[in-house]
């Protein structure tokens, strides 16, 4: 499972490079997520992890279950955001109301600016 | 592009006028993504950019992790049977599979799990059927000669829903 990652303005950002998020990848993107929202080996953890998602195509239950559990899996505070989801993603949130739980941006620098979305 | 051992797929117009494309695969993960890839090749010029694109991807990958998380069809090359018809705004899906049949006998409930809680405990499964449910129309179930048999329809003609005009402000 192809994550990229880099802290930006206190968010660690997490690019997706892969265009699925389906059964066949799910338990190793939750895995990789658990790794890349640990604590650091200093103590410090993100608060703030933002998921870009905009080069995901699709996303079926699985992936959508997998997003969830890397939410739960953040420590305490810190929140998981969601960026940039194109048409078929968005639905699947929609469909199951995942989009009354994870804050979702337009793209990722509205999301890091603040700039609404 | 070759296919791998445990998937094949054909496809093409029949006498009738409708497309046709269907696929057999083992019933593992990474057959069943490749199996899902040449549907919907097979099916891309019968659906184009349609509404019905994303549902129809959507509705078959569900049916199909769920023949492999709970039917465990077995890894022979043609467990699960996948058969996608498209006539006139009318898609019709039908999978086979050789695992056990569904519990009880019929079709899983169609309610999508509770998000109310806490963040502890947000589901992070049971979605799938309520999708299939969502999405697809005319869902039936039945255990025949041994086999699961899914049927469903799903409309390609979008819906007042995602495409009605904007009432102007």
């Amino acid at each position: 499972m192809e994550l990229s990652v880099q802290d930006r303005d206190g968010v660690r950002l997490v690019s997706v490079a892969e265009p699925r998020i389906d059964a066949f990848v799910a338990i190793r993107f939750k895995d990789r997520m658990r790794e890349i929202t640990a604590p650091d080996p200093g103590g410090g953890t993100p608060g703030r992890v933002l998921l870009d998602l905009g080069r995901v195509e699709f996303i079926d239950s699985s992936g959508l279950g997998a997003i969830v559990a890397a939410m739960k899996q953040l420590d305490g505070a810190a929140r998981l955001e969601l960026a940039a989801l194109a048409p078929a993603v968005d639905k699947v949130f929609r469909l199951t109301r995942m989009d009354t739980i994870f804050t979702i941006h337009d793209s990722v620098d509205t999301a890091l600016t603040g700039a609404g979305g | 592009m070759s296919a791998p051992p445990h998937v094949q797929a054909s496809g093409g117009p029949s006498r009738t006028g409708d497309r046709r494309v269907v696929a057999r695969c083992a019933a593992r993960p990474a057959d069943v993504r490749t199996a899902l890839g040449r549907v919907m090749a097979g099916l891309a010029p019968h659906l184009g950019d349609c509404a019905g694109r994303t549902a129809t991807e959507l509705v078959l990958a569900e049916v199909l992790n769920n023949v492999v998380e709970h039917a465990h069809a077995s890894d022979a090359p043609c467990a699960i049977r996948v058969e996608v018809r498209v006539r006139e705004g009318r898609l019709d899906l039908s999978v086979s599979d050789d695992g056990r049949p569904m519990p009880g006998g019929r079709l899983p409930e169609g309610q999508f799990p509770s998000l109310a809680g806490p963040k502890a405990t947000l589901p992070e499964g049971g979605f799938g059927w309520p999708l299939i449910h969502s999405l697809a129309r005319d869902v039936r179930y039945r255990r025949r000669y041994g086999r699961n048999e899914l049927r469903l329809a799903l409309c390609l003609k979008a819906p007042g829903a995602t495409t009605a005009p904007k009432t102007p402000q």
